[in-house]
């Protein structure tokens, strides 16, 4: 079921409604039941996987708690290696064997294993990371074993966030779910204003930017570098509003239900390096690399090469989480690079910064450290979204080469032009540029506490005036037809 | 109302939505009256339509393209208004001819059809009721938009806004900016767009390559449309001359169904008394030159083909 669907405007009250009916102690198998179906509208078949996982890592993490040290650890590889192994079977089985058999067709060897006729299950990554991050939690005594397996069932497949994230840890969710919440109004109010600003992002801008790269990136290699930098740009949006419009209408729908989910995106576009892009872009996964695997390596408190290796040995293996093709390792190790790369040159840009006198002018260091960014940004983004390697390779080159300027200037003066080169309709241009100057305005707001502290004393009526403006941009420009599939589902 | 009031949530609640759908409503009236306006559109152009007219054509892109008004009206020596829609089947030429005769003097209708028209499997066909929702006014429209669309119409019809918002990318807003774009529409004053085009000899290499999987699915329910414009204007007393649309003639080669297509089309417009022509063996169908796709004639072809039609169209009514 998808958030941008009718069907979801009709499950959502309904669920919402019923739960609150509900006596608290039975919410739980409400919650449960419309989570189950969430899942199944789907593909009913693969809730099993849901099952599976849930089962398994309920049972170890009761059987850890009573266990002596050597029998945790074997418990805890158990569910690492049905957890993974799942995991491996659906999304990178086909990915594995296509590789191998193209090594072995390289020396003419033969090479029979069939590969696996399966659909990936739709947000098998995050339920995937979630429960693992329970049982590694378990695992180090960070947490007591949840001893009802509903509530812990809840906790796997808790609707909300159960497709594409924020990837909860137990800590905070499973508390949470066990609290019996009474009907907030100013709850709904909150989560509601959030769920409209997700929709505002995913409708009108990232489904329409969508419209742009897909056209742009439909032939890349007959296609003018002015024009593939546009498409990069429009994508880099697209990408943004699409997952941060998705998070914000799980972390809305949860908190009407009374349940508060993590941020996953601070404005991410406006760090002013790789390290603090990766504090700002999907927060619950990079923090979960962080705490499952960056420190277990050691953290920064090893060597510098060591560090090196470590870094680039997260990114490789979150560029895999995102998908199982090349190009997302070469997107990942990208970023591992400029991790490094920003590392080792961090003194001598500074030094940079002072000689040429930078280091007076914090705002212009800012704004550069933000464009600089963004645009290295971008540049990984093209790996992350071309179809191939090679097509990502060939738009870096004609973005470089810079041709085609002509045509987009062109584009400005003639409406037709517009719909050839970027698949727009002039309306979509006005949809575009007022949608931007929306998010922005948006961003602003978040970014600045006494600006925000001024919209929260606002009077009603300026506060309605602007959620009525948003909501009738999103029924002008919101693209209502044919919804799209968030991108992230496919992880 | 006093503030302190939406301080209870239930109240609050009301009165937001109530603003709400007071404001969609509002700019639903606002869109219902500006939409029409945008000629650039073919439909609100049909629609905005009140006179005579000698005669109208009807039909999709074959009609719409393929008509070259200038010289038909020539050498019918009448008035003609083309009223061809790009992409649409029988029902929808059926509901645009319908609410056309509510307003319209009609001397003769002609009719377009081809082979394809009744194949589901060949053409989508999407019935584009978007173009038509700001008419649900008038009685025939919404009587089409709820036999194809069913419950549906009663939503976009009562739930303020919601046709613009369905279809935003269509209608309403796109309108608005066209008219202050201040967008042309691309066919001429009878209503047709000539193609300079020049053939597309790729389309006739897929046709053949898909020719022999191609299998015929007989859409009942166009047939049905069909049917009912002959009796439209048996109805009003209008006489009619339907011809199937003249096609390269390699194209004949990968339309397996084609005869019984045409058999029935043939049989069905003899049954109600009025005259079908074909072109099939015309010298014109031979050149690719008068075409810019297997089944679409281009300006040189609707100007060679105008003096056959109006010959026989004459003819059928007798006034050659």
């Amino acid at each position: 079921m998808l958030f941008n669907s009718l069907h979801f405007a009709v499950f959502l009250p309904c669920v919402v409604i019923i739960y609150f009916a509900t006596p608290g102690r039975w919410r739980w198998t409400w919650l449960l039941a419309a989570s189950y179906y969430f899942y199944a509208c789907w593909k009913i078949e693969y809730l099993a996987l849901i099952v599976v996982s849930t089962l398994v890592d309920y049972v170890v993490a009761r059987c850890m708690a009573r266990a002596v040290a050597g029998r945790r650890t074997f418990l805890l590889c158990l569910s690492l290696a049905v957890n993974l192994g799942l995991l491996f079977a659906f999304k990178y089985f086909n990915f594995v064997n296509a590789s191998v058999r193209a090594v072995f067709g390289h020396f003419d060897l033969t090479y029979s294993v069939p590969a696996l006729d399966v659909l990936l299950p739709v947000g098998i990554s995050f339920y995937t990371f979630q429960t693992l991050s329970y049982t590694i939690d378990v695992y180090r005594g960070k947490r007591q074993p949840e001893m009802h397996l509903g509530i812990f069932a809840l906790y796997v497949a808790y609707f909300p966030q159960l497709v594409a994230g924020p990837i909860e840890r137990s800590t905070r969710l499973l508390p949470q779910l066990r609290v019996v919440q009474n009907f907030d109004f100013d709850r709904l109010k909150t989560g509601l204003v959030l769920m409209l600003w997700g929709f505002f992002q995913k409708l009108v801008i990232a489904d329409r930017m969508a419209m742009v790269v897909d056209h742009v990136y439909t032939d890349p290699q007959q296609t003018g570098g002015a024009v593939l930098l546009i498409g990069t740009y429009a994508f880099a949006f697209q990408i943004y509003c699409d997952f941060a419009g998705y998070s914000n209408i799980a972390i809305g729908t949860a908190k009407i239900m009374g349940i508060d989910l993590m941020q996953n995106f601070r404005q991410p576009y406006y760090a002013r390096s790789i390290p603090e892009f990766w504090r700002r872009w999907h927060i619950s996964l990079s923090t979960w690399f962080r705490d499952y695997v960056y420190i277990p390596l050691g953290g920064s408190r090893v060597r510098k090469l060591r560090l090196h290796i470590n870094l680039l040995l997260v990114f490789a293996v979150s560029a895999i989480w995102h998908g199982a093709h090349w190009k997302f390792l070469v997107w990942g190790l990208l970023h591992g690079l400029y991790m490094v790369f920003g590392g080792l040159t961090a003194g001598w840009r500074h030094r940079c910064a002072a000689t040429v006198g930078l280091d007076r002018l914090p705002r212009l260091q800012r704004v550069l450290g933000v464009f600089v960014t963004f645009n290295l940004v971008c540049l990984a983004w093209i790996f992350f979204r071309a179809d191939s390697i090679s097509d990502a390779a060939s738009i870096v080159c004609n973005i470089f080469q810079m041709e085609g300027v002509g045509t987009v200037v062109e584009c400005l003066t003639r409406p037709g032009r517009l719909n050839e080169v970027f698949g727009l309709s002039r309306t979509h241009l006005v949809a575009v540029a007022a949608g931007l100057a929306i998010l922005e305005l948006g961003h602003l707001l978040q970014m600045c506490d006494r600006l925000q502290l001024r919209a929260l004393a606002a009077p009603t009526c300026l506060r309605w005036l602007a959620y009525i403006i948003l909501i009738l941009v999103i029924a002008n420009f919101g693209i209502f037809q044919n919804p799209r599939q968030f991108i992230y589902f496919q992880f | 109302m006093p503030m302190n009031r939406l301080k209870n949530p239930l109240v609050c609640s009301l009165v937001f939505v109530v603003i709400v759908l007071a404001v969609f409503q509002f700019e639903s009236v606002v869109l219902d009256r500006l939409v029409p306006l945008d000629k650039s559109v073919k439909v609100n152009w049909i629609y905005s339509h009140a006179g005579t007219f000698d005669y109208a054509f009807v039909g999709s892109s074959a009609a719409y393209t393929g008509i070259d008004g200038k010289a038909l009206s020539d050498t019918l020596g009448g008035s003609v208004i083309n009223l061809g829609l790009d992409g649409t089947a029988h029902p929808e030429q059926y509901m645009v001819l319908a609410a056309f005769l509510e307003s319209n003097d009609v001397g003769t209708i002609i009719l377009q059809v081809d082979a394809w028209g009744l194949d589901e499997n060949a053409y989508g066909y999407p019935f584009h009721e978007y173009l038509h929702l700001p008419y649900l006014d008038k009685p025939v429209v919404a009587e089409v938009v709820a036999e194809r669309r069913g419950g549906r119409l009663a939503a976009w019809k009562y739930v303020p806004f919601l046709k613009y918002a369905e279809f935003n990318t269509e209608i309403g807003v796109p309108n608005v900016v066209h008219m202050i774009g201040g967008r042309q529409p691309e066919f001429d004053v009878y209503g047709s767009s000539l193609r300079n085009q020049a053939f597309n000899q790729a389309e006739l290499e897929a046709l053949a390559a898909a020719g022999d999987h191609h299998s015929y699915a007989w859409s009942t329910m166009r047939a049905e449309y069909f049917e009912r414009m002959l009796d439209l204007a048996r109805k009003k007393g209008i006489p009619v001359v339907v011809y199937l649309t003249p096609e390269y003639h390699e194209v004949l080669d990968y339309s397996p169904s084609r005869h019984q297509v045409v058999s029935y089309y043939r049989e069905t417009v003899a049954a109600a008394g009025q005259a079908f022509l074909t072109y099939d063996d015309e010298p014109l169908c031979r050149d690719r030159l008068n075409f810019y796709n297997t089944s679409h004639l281009n300006r040189d072809g609707a100007g060679r083909f105008a003096p056959l039609l109006a010959r026989d169209v004459l003819a059928a009514s007798g006034r050659d």
